[in-house]
């Protein structure tokens, strides 16, 4: 399991330790602040456009802002969906396929779908290439800033939200956090605990490098749809 | 090392070859000011209590604390890499130790040589433009194809980068509908609408991702703590190429460690905005190990590839803080002289101010004619201004020019210092302001100047007045 190391770990790190031992010089001209203690907390980033009496609006709206939708639905039977939402990704969806993720967010969804005569799949690399809609669930969600955290360990892989055209993604809104901080600054307490993949995803893909001009879907999904679910678990 | 410019050509040429070209000065000066616009408004969004009175709050608050990040961090790097490389190891990932850029493109070679792979495909990373490890791999008779949108622009073309974040930014719509059809055979009837051209691109590289055997990225913070990579994309060709392929490799340049993830959410945090202004880019994926068991898809080995390459000389020295640089391009966009010549001019792969200082420390030694690009900067201070790590930029570039002038050639010195003993006496400025011996001494002054006969091309020899001051004052007129 332990992974292999090549090369002189110590021999590499030789030249940095005896330039350090020389002591560090400081810029005269425009020093540097005398920073926190050793140990003291690095600050945190505030955020303007929170509203922390609101934050599913916030949310809703930093999401909107990336190009992404947002949905704020009520806890059905066995995590189902509305129906008229579905009915709407299924006539998008048109006699293509699609494919769901591990969680059992997603799986409800899935069953919704077939239900209505769309062929669902488990999100192999190979069906989740072929398929229109991609449904995943998500760990975490983030108001400041219109993301959703996805976790490969929870999803069983990384397709289902990365290679269909649309991605649809169900979370609770008791998984709701303000800030990146929420999430991000916890990781570390439990290094085992990370997945090999957690990704916050902050809106469809897009690129800019053509003129600088926004494209949506450069890679992956052209649409992300977020549904926040009140109430359930 | 293929592609960069600085053997053969000098900064004058290639500052006057991308000055006389109209196109690409109008395409620079759209997206850098896109760029600084989108910054601002994104930068403005955030908040900082101040810890003291007369601290600054806000987004410069946040700099501010971002550079004694940095600070600690480089402070204690060699304790972080091992802190780091021992987390990757217990994850399962292999770690390489590359002190040079040929240990690096060694071992990359060999890992995909043992993966019996022929495709490779790249997600956009300054550090493996650094490396040229792209020939390399085609010289070992693999197929490397870029995948970042404007990287594989760039790579159809034959050019390096012209900026960080957007390498591609020197062509407009036109000139890459063009290049398509030219290099890949788009269908001719390829229209120039963005839309248009990135569902091509979308089309040509998914065939890619889902074709290669290896994946190669760089890496935006390395976490010490948990032994994570970050990498910030867009596209989501970051994502792609960590989630199909069955090797992953990051190559990683030293410097870019964070102690834990309070530090990587206060850097990522000012990183998206500085870039280009978004909140967070579209995706920030933390790569902790290879696959686990139970998972449809993530590559079955992580190898991360720590590189040195001339990093650990700048540590502790007048340049140390250079190594704090996140690379997020928004020196570039401020930069009168990048705005007027974009990132060719600059000869190596990293333009503009954090190139104008990179150049010279990492690749000076290999080429000396590298020195010259820390000239390529008007000392304005708007690069330290826009740094989300506040690094002193217009220092680091004043230091370099005064190594460079204390290196300078005996004949400059010797001119200067006749002109000098020539001025202090009244006699001999007497004689040196005749009309008749001005040209020759002045000319004879500019041929000893810096960069050969450069300093006087481009400026205007001031004409002598047909009397002198002195005469008319003797006189008396």
């Amino acid at each position: 399991m332990t992974g292999r190391e090549t090369g002189d770990r110590q021999g590499f790190l030789a030249p940095a330790r005896r330039r350090l031992a020389g002591g560090i010089a400081t810029n005269p001209v425009h020093p540097p602040p005398s920073g926190p203690a050793p140990g003291a907390p690095v600050p945190l980033p505030g955020y303007r456009n929170l509203d922390p009496d609101d934050p599913v609006a916030t949310f809703a709206v930093a999401l909107s802002q990336v190009d992404g939708t947002c949905h704020v639905v009520e806890a059905g039977p066995d995590g189902a969906l509305p129906d008229e939402l579905v009915g709407r990704l299924v006539a998008e969806l048109g006699d293509r396929s699609a494919v769901v993720s591990d969680e059992p967010a997603a799986r409800a969804v899935g069953r919704q779908l077939a239900a209505r005569g769309v062929a669902v799949h488990d999100a192999t690399v190979e069906d989740a290439a072929r398929a229109g809609l991609g449904v995943t669930g998500a760990v975490a969600a983030i108001a400041a800033t219109g993301s959703i955290v996805l976790d490969s360990r929870a999803a069983g892989g990384r397709s289902a939200s990365l290679l269909p055209a649309v991605h649809l993604c169900v979370v609770s809104v008791n998984s709701l956090r303000e800030t990146p901080a929420d999430v991000l600054r916890g990781l570390g307490s439990e290094p085992d605990a990370l997945p090999p993949s957690l990704v916050l995803v902050t809106g469809p893909s897009r690129t800019g490098d053509i003129e600088q001009l926004l494209t949506l879907g450069a890679h992956g999904p052209t649409a992300l749809h977020v549904v926040l679910v009140n109430g359930g678990q | 090392m293929t592609g960069h410019q600085l053997v053969g050509t000098t900064l004058r040429h290639r500052t006057a070859a991308a000055v006389a070209d109209e196109r690409l000065r109008a395409n620079v000066a759209r997206a850098v000011d896109r760029f600084a616009g989108h910054r601002l408004t994104g930068l403005a969004e955030l908040d900082h209590e101040p810890a003291a009175p007369g601290e600054p709050g806000g987004a410069d608050g946040l700099r501010r604390a971002a550079r004694a990040v940095k600070q600690q961090v480089l402070a204690d790097l060699p304790d972080l890499l091992e802190r780091f490389a021992d987390r990757v190891l217990a994850r399962g990932g292999h770690v390489c130790w590359a002190s040079t850029a040929a240990d690096a493109r060694r071992y990359i070679v060999d890992v995909v040589e043992a993966a019996g792979a022929t495709r490779v495909a790249k997600s956009k990373s300054m550090a493996t433009e650094e490396i040229d490890l792209n020939p390399a791999l085609e010289a070992a008779g693999k197929e490397v194809v870029e995948t970042d949108l404007g990287e594989w622009i760039i790579q159809l073309a034959g050019e390096t980068p012209s900026h960080i974040i957007a390498p591609a930014l020197h062509r407009d719509r036109h000139q890459i509908r063009d290049l398509f059809v030219d290099t890949v055979a788009a269908p001719p009837g390829l229209g120039t609408e963005p839309a248009e051209l990135v569902r091509f691109a979308r089309g040509r590289l998914r065939e890619v991702f889902l074709a290669a055997d290896v994946g190669i990225t760089g890496a935006n913070i390395a976490v010490a703590d948990t032994g994570s990579i970050v990498l910030v994309t867009n596209e989501g060709n970051g994502r792609l190429v960590t989630a199909l392929p069955r090797v992953h490799v990051a190559v990683l340049g030293m410097e870019r460690l964070a102690a834990d993830w309070a530090q990587t959410d206060l850097l990522l945090a000012l990183l998206a905005r500085s870039a280009t202004g978004q909140r967070l880019s579209s995706y920030t994926s933390v790569v902790t190990g290879a696959r686990a068991a139970g998972e449809a898809d993530g590559p079955d080995e992580l190898h991360v590839v720590i590189l040195d390459n001339g990093r650990s000389d700048l540590l502790g020295g007048e340049h140390h803080e250079m190594l704090g640089c996140i690379r997020c391009g928004a020196c570039l966009n401020v930069c009168p002289v990048y705005r007027q010549t974009g990132g060719h001019a600059y000869g190596w792969v990293y333009p503009g101010p954090m190139g104008a200082v990179l150049t010279p420390l990492l690749a000076g030694k290999e080429h000396p004619e590298a020195a010259e690009v820390a000239g390529a900067s008007t000392l304005c201070g708007a690069c330290m201004d826009a740094c989300p790590v506040q690094i002193p930029l217009q220092d680091l570039l004043l230091s370099l020019r005064r190594a460079r002038a204390a290196d300078a050639g005996r004949a400059e010195r010797a001119a200067w210092r006749a002109w000098a003993a020539a001025w202090s006496d009244a006699r001999r400025y007497g004689a040196t302001t005749r009309a008749a011996t001005w040209g020759r001494w002045a000319a004879g002054l500019a041929g000893h100047l810096p960069a050969g006969r450069g300093w006087a091309t481009g400026r205007t020899m001031p004409r002598p007045a047909a009397e002198r001051f002195r005469d008319r004052w003797r006189a008396g007129s």
